[in-house]
């Protein structure tokens, strides 16, 4: 079985979602994730006429995500015209499930050489626009489970995971990803990307938006709950924000990888996805991790690095509870409570922060997971390449 | 046998049961129609014949009301035992339809309530007709009950958990398409194809036979996960408490009985519905309730006079006189609902600005979705902006909202006299001014009456109608008649200061300002008429209405009621010190931030410490006590002056007009729940404190008497 193995992998800065500050607010979506696939393609050096498919993770896809917006941006980027692209949705879970999507055609000696990644511009297409739910849907469910506050609620009441413990990680969260910029530990995976101040000017943004290093618990305890006002816990301190942002790798087969002479970072070892109930859809890493351990045969303790995506600041601590897990492994970079989260792009950006990780620190095995509303987790396995 | 259904067979042996009840417009549940519906059944039950079952009403565009309202009545006030006994009755009658020895359909055409939505429930399948009359819906917990007939169990398992709770904790109705969207109904059709689908339908479940399993699975539980019966409810309940406080027991015990009944076989979850149904009754909301259904009812019937022959007079066109919030407001309303109207004001920027008002009302509604920009059309297209009275020359009525001063309203009510019909009515909006005497100065009047509209105009259902002294029962009838035709609930009273609702809201407001004055803190004033019920307290209320508007009024009822109200300083030192309210941005408390949120402000407690009269501490029971008592007492003296007719229009006229609770069922049904000899003593330890505390001689003859202002059946 071929094993495919990621070359690189780089991103956007994340932008906050905001029609008037949102330093991409005047950046598209297509524009955004070309920029990202020619960024790539120039740092790796890879002839472009090789490549066979862009993977594109996306969740609204209308508007200017509409159609296929891989395909489009695919273009934007002055690809080939031979380079096919697909969009792809699994929610939040879309970009990394296109990353593992990528390394299956690998395995299948289907195509080779591709670009995985993903795109979200939730200002220009905010997160539930024009959606209504099904009355089909909810014969058991309840409509609440579309709104995930109320499911992240619903973990901090289950789990027992209270408003002092998800603030002090929220900070964690800022503190840490701030630090990580100070000591230039993003230099390597954001690419300048043009956006717009808040006087307007359009220069080089190379710095997540919605990273405040001054941010502290007692600020974060002053927000009102937002989803349950009445004896809630989850704020918008404690919460990932509304991003835009753009990230892409490259993938191919481990022997193409030797036979163009391009240095891997890491090898994707394996990966699952599973579903759980949508009311506590946070948990979903807890079975995924579970599931993609077992194929592989490795332990907890055999991983060095976790990236958990931070949807909300509880629902990353209920999937910590219940793996028995530590945080001294976990998005030691801040996580997207701080760093952000662009759904569509949120899975390659956490696998993308991830093989920094392990490069910088020369860590064996790394895995990468996500939660994914109306219920799932994905996890992805990977192993450094020396 | 009754004559309430009729049985017929049409081709393919199918059975057509026709509820049709005899000489009444509409089909209602009485224990003797069920009595007959219970024979019928047991005829049906023999009939191994049949291939199914078709049941529609006789009655075009009504399929059945619900329950008949006599029993309605009477069952308000049952004890628990009794109130257990009426589930029983429904639920063994549709435990039998449901298990009828062939597939049933029923064909719903019109309003399907109550009784009627929950037998539909127990048959295999309905089709609705997508006329706009079709409406299903189960609206027992707005008169303070549950769907106690198998609603709670039934409909969540045709429909799915979600949706049945929100229908049946708001008791919301849907029409047929969207009856059909939710599964609520098989499909949704023209009312003449109804027969045509049903039997096309009764066919279908013979070739699929999915009918005898479907019946065993509904039986079943309906197997939620842990998780989805913890999320489902706690979002539930989260959200029925955030819309009653805790104040209406139905919605919650409602919730109770899905809640514990979904996941149990249907005949357990239809014996726990009996008892939650039945433990509603130890509360008096049902009564309380259920009494203010009779009279929405009651005020529809009403002309407003006591002659049944008069008759209304037709009104095809109305003038309004005056651009400002009341005036706009006024032909806003008349012009939503198809009356030709004009808006006359001074000159050209004030009428457009009337306008401009006019339309922010509407696109408001739109924004909220509760009308489309067709309703702004064709709102525009009956408003007529005008600078010049002779516009008012068509006009049947001509009502006035102009400055609260009476000579000013006097002087143009001589220049109306020059411009309007002979017959035309002239109404005023005033809040404050006596209509018999301002009508002495109307062109006629006979024709000359109040019609008092509340703010904001369009969302206030109340009209107090004023009756001057010479007023006509024909001017009266009209305007209550217009009244209902814009949508509004319009209560007759006699002319007296502060009409009805200013004068029985005047002694709590007053009391508020007294307790500040005596040490109570302006919060614990508030907490304690919004913990008995009211939506806002008296000290916010100052602020929204306006410190200047409301110490102008008080002045007029102080002087027309010297020898019950104290003479409070505090208001006025605030006005003269500019802080006027919410829209000064100061009045009791400040206004702070972009959303002009309220908080305290210590430059009020300098000019508080002026007026301040003692400083003790006061109970949450003494300070409602305080509060609400003189409110009571002169509610009661206005029935003992004859200003309104009946309890139930003080009763009304209170809960439209400043949000008495309606759960208490109004402030005079509140008395009799509490006991007019419990007020009296209650009353009787303020009696110190003047003459507001004193029980007028009605209530003291209610007390030897035992006599109740709503007596039970």
């Amino acid at each position: 079985m071929r094993k495919a193995v990621v070359i690189d992998c780089l991103r956007t800065p994340i932008a906050k979602a905001h029609p008037t500050n949102g330093i991409f607010r005047h950046v598209r979506s297509e524009d955004l994730s070309a920029h990202v696939m020619n960024a790539l393609v120039d740092r790796t050096g890879v002839d472009p006429h090789i490549i066979e498919d862009v993977r594109w993770g996306c969740v609204m896809q209308q508007g200017e995500q509409g159609f296929d917006v891989a395909r489009v941006a695919a273009m934007v980027a002055d690809l080939p015209i031979e380079v096919a692209g697909v969009t792809i949705n699994r929610n939040c879970g879309s970009s990394l499930e296109a990353l593992n999507q990528c390394a299956m055609s690998v395995a299948a000696e289907l195509d080779d050489v591709q670009i995985a990644g993903g795109v979200e511009h939730m200002e220009h297409i905010p997160m539930s626009k024009g959606y209504s739910v099904a009355p089909s849907l909810l014969y058991k469910h309840s409509e609440a489970i579309m709104q995930i506050g109320l499911t992240a609620e619903y973990l901090s009441m289950k789990y027992q995971v209270g408003r002092q413990e998800q603030d002090e990680f929220a900070c964690r969260s800022h503190q840490l990803a701030a630090q990580a910029n100070e000591k230039g530990e993003f230099d390597n995976e954001i690419v300048p990307t043009w956006g717009h101040d808040d006087d307007g000017r359009k220069v080089l943004m190379t710095v997540d938006q919605c990273v405040r290093p001054d941010t502290t618990v007692e600020g974060l305890a002053a927000l009102r709950p937002v989803f349950n006002p009445a004896g809630g816990s989850v704020t918008a301190g404690n919460a990932s924000p509304l991003n835009a942002g753009a990230c892409a790798m490259l993938v191919m087969s481990e022997d193409k990888s030797k036979e163009l002479g391009l240095k891997p970072m890491a090898k994707i070892v394996s990966s699952a996805v599973i579903g759980v109930e949508p009311c506590e859809m946070g948990i979903g890493p807890v079975p995924a991790i579970k599931k993609v351990l077992k194929r592989t045969g490795l332990t907890l303790d055999d991983i060095g690095a976790f990236e958990l995506n931070e949807a909300f600041a509880v629902q990353a601590l209920s999937v910590m509870k219940c793996l028995g897990l530590g945080p001294e492994k976990v998005n030691t970079r801040g996580g997207s409570v701080a760093i952000g989260h662009p759904l569509g792009a949120s899975g390659s950006r956490i696998a993308t922060t991830l093989l920094h990780r392990m490069r910088d620190g020369g860590i064996k095995y790394g895995l990468a997971s996500m939660c994914i509303g109306q219920g799932q987790g994905i996890a992805t396995i990977f192993e450094l390449c020396d | 046998m009754g004559n309430a259904f009729h049985l017929e067979e049409i081709e393919g042996q199918i059975a057509v049961l026709t509820f049709d009840l005899p000489d009444k417009k509409v089909n209602t549940f009485s224990k003797h129609v069920v009595e007959e519906l219970v024979e019928v059944v047991g005829e049906l039950e023999k009939r191994s014949d049949l291939r199914g079952l078709l049941i529609k009403s006789g009655k075009k565009g009504q399929f059945i009301a619900g329950a008949d309202l006599k029993e309605l009545g009477a069952l308000a006030y049952a004890t628990i035992e009794q109130a257990q006994g009426t589930g029983k009755q429904g639920h063994d009658l549709f435990n039998r339809i449901s298990a009828l020895p062939f597939p049933t359909v029923a064909l719903i055409d019109g309003n399907c309530m109550g009784g009627g939505t929950e037998m539909v429930l127990s048959m295999d399948y309905r089709i609705a007709s997508d006329s706009p009359k079709t409406k299903i819906a189960l609206p027992e917990v707005k008169i303070g009950l549950l769907p106690g007939w198998g609603g709670t169990q039934r409909m969540p398992r045709v429909i799915g958990v979600h949706h049945a709770i929100d229908l049946i904790c708001s008791g919301k109705a849907v029409g047929g398409r969207e009856a059909a969207d939710l599964g609520l109904v098989f499909d949704s059709v023209p009312a003449e194809r109804l027969v045509e689908e049903g039997c096309r339908l009764i066919e279908h479940a013979h070739e699929s036979g999915e009918w005898k399993p479907n019946r065993e699975k509904f039986k079943q539980p309906m197997g939620l996960s842990e998780d989805q019966m913890a999320f489902n409810f706690a979002i539930a309940e989260g959200g029925v408490y955030a819309s009653t406080k805790g104040n209406y027991p139905a919605p919650l015990a409602a919730l109770k009985a899905i809640k514990e009944g979904i996941n149990l076989p249907l005949e357990q979850g239809l014996e726990n519905e009996q008892k939650c149904f039945a433990a509603l009754f130890s509360s008096p909301t049902v009564a309380n309730l259920i009494g203010m259904f009779f009279i929405n009812n009651q005020l529809a019937a009403d002309s407003g006079v006591e002659d049944k022959s008069v008759k209304p007079m037709e009104v095809k066109s109305v003038g309004t006189l005056g651009g400002g919030q009341m005036g706009a407001g006024i032909a806003t309303s008349h012009a939503r609902s198809g009356i030709p109207t004009t808006l006359v004001d001074i000159n050209e920027e004030q009428v457009q600005a009337g306008m401009g008002r006019a339309m922010k009302v509407v696109s408001s509604r739109i924004k909220a979705g509760r009308a489309s920009h067709q309703d702004m059309e064709n709102m525009l297209c009956m408003l007529t902006p005008s600078t010049s009275t002779e516009s008012f020359k068509d006009a049947d009525v001509v009502v006035e909202a102009v400055t609260e001063n009476e000579e000013f309203k006097t002087k143009i009510y001589k220049q109306l006299g020059e411009v309007m019909k002979k017959d035309a009515i002239l109404a005023s909006n005033t809040s404050t001014i006596s209509i018999t005497r301002m009508a002495e100065s109307s062109p006629n009047p006979e024709k000359f009456i109040g019609m008092h509209f509340f703010f904001p105009v369009d969302r206030m259902q109340l009209v107090e109608v004023i009756r001057g002294e010479k007023t006509s029962d024909e001017t009266v009838a009209t305007i209550v008649a217009l009244s209902k035709r814009i949508r509004k609930t319009p209560i007759v009273v006699n002319d007296c200061a502060g009409f009805l609702v200013n004068r029985v809201l005047l002694p709590y407001m007053n009391e508020a300002l007294i307790l500040l004055q005596e040490g109570a803190s302006m919060d614990a004033i508030d907490k304690a008429c919004t913990k008995f019920g009211m939506p806002v307290g008296p000290i916010a209320l100052q602020d929204m209405v306006g410190l200047d508007t409301s110490c102008f009024a008080g002045q007029v009822l102080q002087k027309a009621y010297s020898d019950r109200t104290v003479k409070v300083t505090l208001l006025e030192e605030l006005v003269k010190a500019g802080r006027l309210g919410k829209k000064t941005g100061s009045g009791f408390r400040k206004y702070v931030g972009p959303k002009m949120k309220p908080a305290p402000d210590p430059d009020f407690d300098v000019i508080l410490e002026k007026c301040r009269t003692d400083k003790r501490e006061f109970s949450q029971e003494e300070l409602t006590d305080r509060l609400f008592l003189p409110m009571l007492l002169e509610a009661i003296t206005t029935l003992e002056d004859n200003i309104v007719r009946e309890p139930s229009h003080v009763d009304m006229g209170l809960i439209l007009g400043i949000g008495f609770p309606p759960f208490k069922g109004g402030i005079l049904r509140w008395c009799d729940t509490v006991g007019a000899s419990n007020i009296i003593e209650k009353a009787a330890q303020y009696e110190n404190l003047g003459k507001r505390y004193a029980a007028p001689e009605m209530l003291k003859s209610m007390a030897s008497s035992g006599k109740l202002f709503y007596p039970r059946p």
